[in-house]
Formats: structure tokens, sequence, C-alpha cells
């Protein structure tokens, strides 16, 4: 688990919007779920 | 199974927000990630990682996909059926195993669970154990 490389990534949102993955842990703990699919 | 723990995550919601903390959940694909969050009613952030970008970062797992049927998932999946969690149509790279974390502040790892089998998830005390510490 590489938690900088993840922070530095930035992933769009259903309306397409991008945003970086460190941005939400910055300053606090983030419960960060993986799922399997959506379907 | 990840549509029961996206459930409790929904419901905790509330007490996740108390603490100070917050709940992102990633999935493989955009076709179906809108009417996840519709359906479940999901009121925390979701984002979509349509190239495996993230989950190659967090070294997510892979099952085979005789791995999906494995009886160990059985329980899960009977349990979660039962409380109403079906899956629907499947999304994409469904052999890519679910797994949960607890980062930060900052680039932290305080907690993991890596999935085994697509009807395991972490216990909801643990992830919010992790959460208030």
């Amino acid at each position: 688990m590489d938690v900088a490389a993840l922070s530095a990534l930035a992933l769009p949102d259903p309306d397409g919007a991008e945003h970086r993955l460190g941005d939400y842990w910055r300053d606090r703990r983030v419960a960060l779920v993986f799922l399997r699919h959506f379907g | 199974m990840c549509r029961e723990h996206a459930a409790q995550l929904r419901d905790a919601y509330p007490e996740v927000q108390r603490v100070g903390a917050e709940v992102v959940a990633i999935g493989t694909g955009p076709s179906m990630a809108r009417a996840f969050v519709e359906d479940y009613r999901i009121p925390y952030p979701v984002l979509i990682d349509a190239d495996a970008r993230a989950a190659r970062a967090a070294t997510i797992g892979r099952m085979s996909f005789l791995g999906m049927f494995t009886p160990a998932s059985y329980p899960g999946t009977i349990r979660a059926w039962r409380a109403g969690h079906r899956i629907g149509a499947s999304g994409k790279r469904v052999t890519q195993l679910a797994a949960s974390f607890v980062v930060g502040p900052g680039p932290t790892l305080h907690y993991e669970h890596r999935n085994k089998h697509g009807a395991d998830h972490p216990p909801l005390d643990d992830v919010l154990a992790a959460l208030r510490r």
C-alpha cells in the first residue's frame, strides 16, 4: 500500500469532476473503501 | 459483499462525521457509478478508478474467476441477500477484490482489511474504531 502514490492520484466522481485523493486525508482520517464493482 | 459494507458506512456516516472523519469509496468503472450512488443513497464521495491506477497503488488483489464462487463466500452472500443487497449487472474488473483502509491525516496508514473473497468485508466496528483514534 503506497499511500504517498495514492495521495497524488486524482480520480473522477460520477459527474466527471476530478478529486485528488490526498486532499481527502490531508487533515483528517478517512475510511478509504475499494469496492469490487458497482453492479 | 461491498454493497452491504457500503450501506453500513452510509448508515454510520453521521457518526463518521461527528468524529471529524470522512468516507471515500472507489469503484472500478463509470457505467454504473451513478445508479449505485442513487440506489443506495450514498452520502459520501464516490470516485471511479477506471484504469486501476488507484488499485495498483493500493496493491489491491484479484481472484480467479472460479474464486468468485468459493464456498467461503456462501454465508456472507446469503446474509447480504437476506438483507436485500442484490448484485445487479456485473461491473468492470469483477475479479478485483475489495479492501478497506483508514488513512490520514497525511500519508499515514492506520488500518487495512483486504477482502479474501467477494462476500468478505471488515467489521464496521473495526473501521469506526480506527477512525476515532
